[in-house]
């Protein structure tokens, strides 16, 4: 009779496991990969191997602050194999607004991993609205301070609002797939690409589309202006050893 | 529990997917032939031991139909209120609670929050799976 709890089965060493999906520049000819994102993953064959069901239990057992400091580990961990290129990882808002000791955590595993802040973009992801933005402040603060970039993912769907958009001041604004998807034939979703295109150059942000899985879809992002994308047209989520180091630098 | 021949009224549907059910019990002892019992006669089962992994499948994936046990003791939870989140984001789902003690309390309970059965633990399974059949509009 098994009769751990689920998530200390998650957390234990090994359990967890990444992948890894490029984002690319795609207005250069030959576009290349501007950062690698990894996707935590849990495992193969449970309930929860896909992420968004891991989080969501995550969420639902309330440790948020447990998995993310798994997936910092985990990711970076399987980084190490993938030279100098830059390495996105997500972590929930709340846990960067309740974790006073986020910081040291973080820098505890950049040293160990031997991974320089400079390449680590952290991808804010937030299901919740109520946090302590003292705190949240705080962490990004020191965050900027040592080199870390920030991109706020699933920008314009639940959370991820123009509140977010003012409190995180991101360096990256991940469009939701939602607002690319059949974009290059939905007036509607173009107008949204080109406001958010505009909004990001004012606010000092660079626009990522998330979800691209056609060339109409991606010619129509680079027509709006937005010089970074990601989705299985360009690169599915695969192994650290499926991207040598040639190909991220 | 009982482990009986079952036919026609499976989750195999031709020129259908299957149908898609959850089953959520602490005791593996029942879970495991539970779930190869429908995973046998056609249908696609997700079973889970713990309600907020079977809440965060529930928020992800679509299901024809939920198996809750009652009593989920070992995680400090009610199948009461697991079936009262059902509630409130999938009220149409069909939900089945299975108990090893039904009073008049627990029936009165189960029917405020909309469970379409209680049924007695252990259940012969031809039984249950007459239960599931009718619920899904699969008998024939």
């Amino acid at each position: 009779m098994n009769t751990r709890c689920l998530l200390d089965q998650l957390l234990a060493p090994g359990s967890l496991r990444a992948e890894f999906q490029p984002v690319f520049q795609v207005s250069a000819t030959r576009p290349p990969v501007h950062y690698l994102e990894g996707l935590l993953r849990g495992p193969a064959g449970s309930n929860v191997e896909r992420p968004e069901v891991l989080f969501a239990y995550a969420r639902r057992k309330r440790a948020e602050v447990a998995m993310d400091r798994a997936s910092l580990i985990t990711v970076l961990s399987a980084a190490r194999a993938l030279g100098d290129v830059s390495i996105g990882v997500n972590v929930h808002a709340t846990t960067l607004a309740v974790d006073l000791q986020f910081l040291p955590f973080l820098w505890d595993v950049l040293m160990e991993t031997g991974i320089e802040a400079r390449r680590l973009v952290l991808e804010v992801v937030e299901h919740g609205h109520v946090w302590d933005r003292r705190v949240f402040g705080f962490n990004l603060d020191g965050l900027r301070r040592l080199g870390v970039r920030l991109a706020l993912d699933d920008f314009g769907t639940g959370e991820a609002n123009y509140l977010m958009l003012l409190e995180c001041r991101p360096d990256y604004l991940k469009v939701d797939r939602y607002f690319v998807h059949g974009c290059h034939t939905d007036a509607r979703r173009q107008a949204v690409l080109d406001s958010l295109a505009g909004l990001a150059g004012r606010v000092g942000g660079r626009v990522i589309a998330e979800g691209i899985e056609t060339l109409g879809e991606l010619d129509r992002v680079r027509s709006a202006g937005i010089e970074l994308a990601q989705g299985f047209l360009l690169g599915r989520p695969g192994p650290a050893a499926g991207w040598p180091m040639a190909a991220c630098s | 529990m009982r482990l009986q021949r079952l036919s026609p009224n499976t989750g195999a549907r031709p020129d259908h997917p299957p149908r898609r059910l959850l089953i959520l019990d602490d005791e593996e002892a029942i879970l495991l032939p539970l779930s190869e019992f429908f995973r046998e006669h056609g249908y696609c089962v997700v079973a889970t031991r713990e309600p907020e992994e079977a809440e965060a499948l529930l928020d992800h994936d679509p299901f024809d139909l939920v198996i809750l046990d009652l009593a989920l003791t070992r995680f400090g939870r009610e199948g009461l209120e697991v079936l009262s989140a059902i509630r409130s984001h999938s009220p149409w789902l069909p939900v089945i609670i299975l108990s090893g003690n039904i009073s008049p309390e627990i029936e009165d309970l189960a029917a405020e929050l909309k469970a379409d059965a209680v049924l007695m633990k252990p259940q012969p399974l031809d039984e249950l799976a007459m239960r599931v059949a009718e619920l899904l509009g699969d008998r024939r």
